[in-house]
C-alpha cells in the first residue's frame, strides 16, 4: 500500500484481476464475455491492465512450482495429503532460507552411492542455464529448458538430452567413450568439446570446439544410421533425416555458443526465427506477424533481458510490438505515418 | 537411503514416460515444441511428489498435471479472440515485462515466497490449488464448499495483493550480477 506510486484506480485493478482470475480457471458464459466486451471497450487502460495481470496469473503458473516452501503451504491446503508431516509450518524458516539457492538450480539431482559412479538427472527450468561437474570430470553446460539425464559407471559414460540445448568438455578417457543421446541422434567422444542442441524428435545439431567427434544422425539407438566424423569447428545439422555439414569461421563459432554466457547473436536472421529463441528461453509465446516475420534482425542480446530485446527490435526495425491479454507479445510492422 | 530410491524410481518413471507423454502431449497441443515444454514442466512439479510419497500413483499423477498444464496453454491460446481488434495496437502495448519474470531474474524468490505466505488464508489456499494443484475454479470451490464465484474473488484478490508487494516492495540495489548457478556434484 503505497499511495504515493503511480496506480491506475482501485476499481480498474479490482475488475482487471478479477476478469484476469475468470479467464484462467473459470468458464466464462456468454453474459460475462459480453461483461468483458463491455469493460474493455469502456476504457483503453483496461486492456492494458487486463493484459498484465493475464500476463501475472500465467507466470505464477510457471514459477509457484520452483518455490522451495511451496509444497509445505500445499500440504497446509490439503491436510489429507500432507503425510508424515505434523507441523507444515515449523520447517518454514528453513525452506525459505534455502530457497534463493534451490532456485538457482532446481536441477533433479539424483545419485547411486558408489564412488565415481553416477546417475543424475538435470532439469532446467525457464530463463536459466547450468553449469554442473559430473563424476568423471566432464564439465556440462545445460541452457534453459534443458532435460539430461546422465548415466556413469565403471565401463560407460552415457547422457541422454532430452531437450534443449548442452555443451559438454568431455574429460578424456579413452577406455570410456563418452555418449550423449538425443531423440534424433547420437555423439560419440572419447574427449573433446562440442555442443548438441536437442531441437525436436527428429533434428539436432553439433559444433564441435576441440578435438574429434563421431556424430549419428537418426534414431536414438543408432541403429540404421551411418556415423559422421566432425572436427573442430564443424557443425552438424540434421533435420528428418537430411544432414548437412558446414565448416564455421571462429566468428560464427563463437555466436553459436554465445549461450553459454546467455546471449545470444543474430546475423541477419529472420525476426520469426530470433523472436523463437527467446520465447524458448523465456516459456513465453513471441510471435512475428506475416508481414513482419522475414525482417532481417542482427546484433547480440542478452536472453535474460526479454524487455530490453523487444525495445531494441522497436529502434532498429519499423515494428511495433504488442502485448496481448493472454500474455503473448506479438511484432508487427509499424504503420506509417 | 529411501531418498535415493525415490530418485532411482523418478529416473525410472522419467525414462518409461518422456516418449508416451511427449507424443500424448503434441497431439493435445498440435506442436511438439510446446509438448516438450509442457512435458518438462510436468515432470518439474511432480518430482517432489515423488520424493516425498505424497502421490499413489505418480505415472498417472504425471499424466494429469501434464494434461491440465496443456489445457490451461490452449486456454491462454483462445483468450487473445476476446479481446475486440482494432484497438490492440495502441492500447496494448506495454513495456513493462512481466513482473514475477523481473522478480526471477532478480532472485528475488524470498520475496515472493514471503508474500504468499502473507496472504489471507483463504486467498492463498485458492491460488495455490489453482497454480500448483492446478484445479478449475469450479473444483476448487467444490473442494473447499465455496461458490465459484466466491473462488473467482480470491484468487482475484492473490493476484492484486501479490502483483502489489512485487510492484511496490524494494527491490534490493544489488548489483546485476550473472547467474551463478555453477553446482559442483561430485559424489
Amino acid at each position: 500500500m503505497n499511495p504515493s506510486s503511480p496506480r491506475p484506480d482501485p476499481a480498474a485493478e479490482e475488475l482487471a484481476s478479477l476478469w484476469a482470475a475468470r479467464l484462467d480457471g473459470s468458464v466464462l458464459s456468454a453474459e460475462h464475455r459480453l461483461a468483458l466486451d463491455a469493460w474493455l471497450a469502456a476504457d483503453p487502460a483496461h486492456r492494458t491492465l487486463l493484459s498484465q495481470y493475464c500476463q501475472f496469473s500465467a507466470d505464477l503458473e510457471q514459477h509457484l512450482p520452483l518455490l522451495a516452501g511451496i509444497r509445505e503451504l500445499s500440504a497446509d491446503v490439503q491436510p489429507s495429503l500432507a503425510t508424515a508431516q505434523p507441523h507444515p509450518w515449523s520447517r518454514w524458516p528453513l525452506m525459505a532460507s534455502v530457497a534463493l539457492t534451490a532456485a538457482a538450480a532446481v536441477a533433479l539431482v539424483f545419485w547411486l552411492g558408489r564412488p565415481k559412479n553416477q546417475f543424475a538427472d538435470f532439469i532446467t527450468p525457464l530463463g536459466r542455464r547450468q553449469a554442473l561437474m559430473l563424476a568423471d570430470g566432464t564439465r556440462v553446460e545445460l541452457d534453459a529448458r534443458s532435460s539430461l539425464e546422465v548415466e556413469i559407471d565403471g565401463s560407460r559414460r552415457r547422457a541422454r538430452l532430452a531437450a534443449g540445448e548442452a555443451f559438454f568438455a568431455v574429460h578424456k578417457d579413452a577406455a570410456r567413450p563418452f555418449i550423449v543421446e538425443t531423440p534424433a541422434g547420437s555423439v560419440r567422444v572419447t574427449g573433446t568439446q562440442f555442443d548438441v542442441r536437442a531441437a525436436s524428435s527428429t533434428a539436432f545439431e553439433v559444433i564441435v570446439i576441440e578435438g574429434s567427434v563421431q556424430a549419428r544422425p537418426g534414431d536414438a539407438d543408432g541403429h540404421a544410421a551411418t556415423p559422421v566424423a566432425l572436427t573442430a569447428g564443424d557443425r552438424l545439422a540434421a533435420r528428418a533425416g537430411v544432414v548437412s555439414v558446414a565448416a564455421l569461421s571462429p566468428a560464427a563459432l563463437e555466436h553459436a555458443l554465445a549461450w553459454r554466457q546467455g546471449q545470444t547473436v543474430f546475423d541477419g536472421v529472420p525476426l520469426s526465427e530470433a523472436l523463437a529463441r527467446f520465447a524458448r528461453y523465456h516459456g513465453r509465446t513471441i510471435t512475428a506477424t506475416a508481414a513482419a516475420a522475414g525482417l532481417p534482425v542482427g546484433g547480440r542480446f542478452s536472453l535474460d533481458d526479454l524487455a530490453g530485446f523487444l525495445a531494441a527490435l522497436e529502434e532498429v526495425l519499423p515494428v511495433k510490438v504488442t502485448h496481448h491479454p493472454d500474455g503473448s507479445v506479438e511484432v508487427d510492422l509499424r504503420p506509417q505515418g | 537411503m529411501p531418498e535415493e530410491s525415490h530418485r532411482r524410481k523418478f529416473a525410472g518413471i522419467y525414462r518409461r514416460t518422456i516418449a508416451p507423454l511427449r507424443r500424448y502431449l503434441a497431439r493435445l497441443l498440435g506442436n511438439p515444441t510446446e509438448a516438450q515444454d509442457v512435458a518438462h514442466d510436468a515432470y518439474l512439479r511432480v518430482y517432489p511428489k515423488v520424493m516425498d510419497e505424497s502421490a499413489v500413483n505418480p505415472e498417472a499423477v504425471l499424466y494429469t498435471t501434464a494434461r491440465r498444464l496443456a489445457i490451461n496453454r490452449l486456454k491462454r491460446r483462445r483468450i487473445t479472440p476476446l479481446v475486440p481488434a482494432g484497438s490492440s495496437l495502441e492500447t496494448a502495448a506495454s513495456p513493462a515485462p512481466g513482473v514475477v519474470q523481473e522478480v526471477m531474474a532478480r532472485q528475488e524468490l524470498r520475496q515472493l515466497e514471503a508474500a504468499i505466505v502473507q496472504l489471507p488464508e483463504g486467498c492463498r489456499a485458492v491460488l495455490l490449488l489453482r497454480k500448483i494443484e492446478l484445479l478449475s475454479h469450479q473444483e476448487i470451490a467444490q473442494r473447499l464448499g465455496i461458490t465459484v464465484s466466491t473462488v473467482e474473488k480470491q484468487h482475484a484478490r492473490a493476484l492484486r495483493l501479490l502483483r502489489l508487494v512485487l510492484l511496490t516492495e524494494p527491490i534490493d540495489a544489488k548489483p546485476n550480477q550473472p547467474e551463478s548457478t555453477r553446482r559442483e556434484v561430485r559424489p
